[in-house]
């Protein structure tokens, strides 16, 4: 039935919902469509056993920002974000373990156990980027700029930024312009001795020869987020470079809340253990139920689904014409002859859809 | 005695930059001296006669950036400097085939065709794009940094300035532009191009001098670095220096002279003498002291600052810059006396081929490959190399039937893997090399008469390039135009009074171009005003 709306979203992931959901409030009427069964598109969380509950594809919440959570008040539908302790646990080869807490000062005091000096730069790194990150915040806030023909609106925002980048002192914006373009493995040596310490911070900006600091810590916007509200938990890790880890129920969309419960439970205790036992035991049974119900596929037949086209048929068919191939090759008469006029009718309908596809792969191959 | 060591100015290091440097204060009429550590002058760019009777460019090996308005102001062509056109890149693959690109447009054009008919119609587009993109960045060469963080009007015009003319780029430029400034070699080239060996041999020119790989962000910049070059105001231009690189240097000498430069050779200086925060003179190796009001450096910023003052004389943050400034050299030079002429399994003969310069680099897994290695501490088993023969368009390089071949060769990375020493792997670098060559022309071994060997090390010790980085420091984003040398630094001036800098560690950077000398001499008539400032010499161009 059509249906007249004055805005279509195509895709129903985080982005698509926000931009329906501001849509809405200025009063136009959008629909949001979405392929899959559920929305959320890489943000979603499915119970892949039951009672087990993971978030498919992106297992951590980068600083939504701010407007965002304010405007479409999702604490009130049940958002709620986490902030572990412990950012990233770093884990080195010789047996020692780097424990980067959210806190500085706490993180200073474990990075202090491998080298002061890092230590106490690691500090400097984190209060430049909450400084460089207030300015940067700003930037991240508006619609890309049309460098092309700027209006007054790009001009003014552009103005506003540029006010604000003067505002850092020399020091720090001649720093902005400099870490931009440089490799996160130039970036982490000059700031820290301790390799560990270099390759977690590095990870979290990418590798020397894909990524620069900037294209990627402006793509996973990882300077902190507005200071001193009460989203803390949106910040990024460490104030350094990679998203602080906080688990978002993406179901905060739908109705339902459900609050996440975070125990501390001391490892090597039988607790751990029974949790590791059961998790590999869910583990086993999702993946070898995963592999069952993908053999079943790959035997299924194009000829499964056409009613009237049991078993003995399709056998019939496949023995007479060879293949699939043979049958959707096959002349009308010779259908006829095989299944019977009844039969074969109901196939060449099923069938013409199929044949038509099979004809358009077949040329597009030929130009290829 | 006093009397002749008092100088107007010193210019430590006598490079091609450094003599233009000293010439253009020189023409304001200044007393000026080169100091020059090496018994010749010329730097990098410096012809020597290494075997008797062949004559190698042995680091510096063509020549196309050197600034026009040098070239005018300091009257060069009467000076003998000759250039001889070098057009074509041949690129030999393993498999047979090979990518020939000739300056003649037509010839180009129906060559790369044979191997893409698409990319012969992109290569047009895309000679027009990077040409709309050197017009943007050409007067930025010419043009003293602005400070981005001062609200000097000075500052704030030049800013405005570049503002307007980013303005006046069409549409698609503006979006080429910034994709150029940040984007991998190969990632730039992909949007463009579908011939792998053709995108291989392009991108070369993006990482030669840096230690990146053709698939680094930041490469697409330097590829168009090497754009830029212009021979008598033909874009795009690259040529050899009748008797060598090294002519261009000795026509510059000359130059200088004649305007009243002293230049002393065999003057390595130990010391910059400071009193009270300002230089005031240079101390050399063999004791003797040499004074002047202005000290201008045209070595490089580890040397100048570590090596030439002492830490207490230099505020601490900009030491720790320096520190951090990045060398990493990553070629090496391997220069060839042939008996006769190499001899190519995919084009056999002594055809135009040979004439022009000859690239080793089949294929852009091929260049990935050999940064691999790199990014380890070795040389690359199968490096990138490009190749000239000079003496095909100079005969006076080597005697008579005979030739020499200058071969620039990356990855030779500075820093070794642990255990491995320059010293004792100079010569399987070498045998490297020439293996390479030898999967191409087999009969290359069987022709050399001598060869000489450069390693990064070898740079360092006997031409003062730290780390054997041929550009006096990566030309990577964040050590260019305002970050260069060291951010808050690129004007030439230092925090020592009365020192400035004036080689490849200033803007714009390295290459044979003269530009940071000439700039610097700008900046110190500034200072120190003298008869005539180039500022006003040069028409239409904004120093």
């Amino acid at each position: 039935m059509p249906e007249t709306r004055d805005a279509l979203i195509v895709g129903g992931g985080h982005n698509g919902l926000i931009t329906a959901f501001y849509l809405a409030r200025a009063g136009h009427k959008p629909l949001v469509i979405e392929r899959r069964p559920q929305v959320g598109g890489a943000a979603i969380t499915d119970e892949f056993h039951p009672g087990f509950r993971c978030s498919t594809l992106a297992h951590a919440a980068g600083p939504l920002r701010v407007e965002v959570l304010r405007d479409m008040n999702l604490e009130q539908h049940g958002l709620k974000m986490i902030r572990p302790d412990i950012g990233v646990t770093a884990l080195s080869p010789e047996g020692a373990a780097l424990l980067l807490y959210n806190d500085t000062q706490r993180a200073a005091q474990e990075i202090a156990k491998f080298s002061e000096k890092d230590a106490a730069k690691y500090t400097e790194l984190r209060d430049t980027l909450d400084k460089l990150g207030k300015v940067l915040q700003q930037a991240l806030a508006l619609t890309p700029p049309d460098i092309d023909r700027p209006g007054s609106n790009d001009l003014w925002a552009l103005f506003k930024t540029g006010k604000a980048l003067k505002g850092l002192g020399r020091k720090d914006m001649f720093r902005l312009l400099r870490w931009g373009p440089m490799a996160a493995a130039d970036f982490v040596s000059e700031w820290f001795e301790t390799e560990l310490l270099r390759a977690t911070v590095a990870g979290g900006i990418g590798l020397r020869t894909t990524t620069t600091v900037m294209a990627r810590s402006v793509s996973l916007q990882m300077f902190p987020a507005r200071a001193g509200l009460a989203w803390r938990a949106l910040h990024t890790r460490g104030g350094d470079l990679e998203l602080r880890r906080a688990w978002l129920g993406w179901r905060a969309f739908a109705t339902e809340s459900e609050d996440f419960i975070l125990v501390n439970i001391p490892h090597n205790t039988n607790v751990v253990k029974l949790l590791q036992r059961i998790r590999d035991e869910s583990h086993r049974f999702a993946v070898s139920y995963h592999s069952v119900l993908k053999v079943k596929k790959q035997t299924a037949s194009l000829l499964d689904d056409i009613p009237t086209i049991g078993p003995a048929t399709r056998k019939k068919l496949i023995k007479t014409f060879g293949s699939m191939r043979g049958v959707l090759q096959a002349r009308d008469w010779e259908l006829d002859k095989a299944v019977g006029d009844k039969k074969a009718a109901i196939l060449r309908q099923y069938l013409r859809p199929i044949r038509k596809e099979s004809k358009a792969n077949a040329e597009a191959g030929e130009n290829r | 005695m006093a009397s002749t060591n008092q100088y107007d100015a010193i210019v430590i290091g006598g490079g091609h930059n450094g003599l233009t440097h000293a010439a253009y204060l020189a023409r304001a009429g200044k007393k000026v001296v080169v100091l020059e550590r090496r018994h010749i002058v010329g730097g990098a760019a410096v012809t020597e006669e290494v075997f008797p009777g062949f004559k190698f460019s042995v680091c510096s090996y063509v020549v196309s950036l050197l600034r026009p308005e040098i070239i005018r102001d300091l009257d060069l062509p009467r000076h003998a400097r000759k250039i001889l056109p070098l057009d074509r890149t041949f690129t030999p693959m393993l498999n047979g085939a090979y990518l020939w690109r000739i300056n003649d447009h037509g010839k180009s054009r129906r060559e790369i065709a044979r191997h893409s008919k698409l990319d012969a119609e992109a290569y047009e587009e895309f000679g027009k794009a990077m040409q709309a993109m050197c017009r943007f960045v050409k007067p930025i060469l010419a043009m003293v940094p602005p400070d981005p963080t001062s609200l000097n009007p000075r500052d704030l015009m030049k800013l405005l300035f570049l503002g307007k003319r980013f303005q006046g780029l069409d549409g698609q430029a503006k979006y080429d532009q910034v994709q150029l400034m940040t984007m991998s070699a190969i990632d730039f080239l992909d949007q463009w191009f579908e011939t792998d060996v053709l995108k291989a041999t392009m991108s070369a020119s993006g990482i030669i001098g840096t230690f990146l790989g053709v698939r680094s962000p930041g490469t697409a910049y330097v590829l168009l670095h090497h754009y830029m070059g212009e021979i008598d105001g033909a874009f795009r231009a690259w040529g050899f220096a009748r008797g060598g690189t090294g002519a261009i240097s000795n026509a510059i000498a000359d130059a200088a002279r004649e305007v009243g430069v002293e230049i002393r050779c065999k003057a390595g200086i130990s010391k910059i003498l400071v009193k009270n925060g300002k230089a005031h003179g240079v101390a050399l190796e063999n004791g003797d002291e040499i004074y002047a009001n202005v000290i201008s450096s045209s070595v490089d910023p580890r040397l100048t600052f570590t090596k030439f003052l002492e830490a207490s004389e230099l505020p601490s943050d900009f030491l720790e810059d320096v520190n951090r400034y990045k060398f990493r050299g990553s070629s090496g030079k391997v220069n060839l006396a042939l008996d006769a002429l190499p001899n190519f399994k995919c084009l056999p003969g002594e055809g135009l081929h040979l004439r022009g310069a000859i690239s080793i680099s089949p294929s852009v897994e091929y260049m990935e490959r050999a940064y691999d290695d790199a990014k380890y501490g070795n040389f690359s088993r199968r490096p990138y190399i490009d190749c000239v023969i000079p003496s095909l368009t100079d005969p006076s390089l080597a005697p008579p039937g005979k030739h020499v071949m200058s071969c620039f060769v990356q990855y030779a990375p500075y820093k070794l893997a642990p255990g491995l020493h320059w010293d004792t792997e100079r010569e399987k670098f070498g045998d490297t090399v020439i293996n390479t060559l030898a999967e191409h022309a087999p009969n290359i071994k069987d022709i050399i008469l001598h060869r000489q060997i450069v390693t990064p090390l070898d740079l360092e010790r006997e031409w003062g390039l730290s780390e054997g980085n041929i550009f006096q420091g990566e030309l990577s984003l964040e050590q260019l135009f305002f970050l260069r040398p060291v951010p808050g630094w690129a004007q030439f001036r230092t925090p020592v009074k009365n020192l400035y800098i004036c080689g490849s560690a200033a803007h714009p950077g390295g290459g044979i171009m003269g530009a940071p000398g000439r700039l610097a001499a700008v900046e110190v008539l500034k200072d120190s005003p003298g008869k005539g400032n180039p500022d006003k010499d040069t028409t239409g161009k904004v120093a």
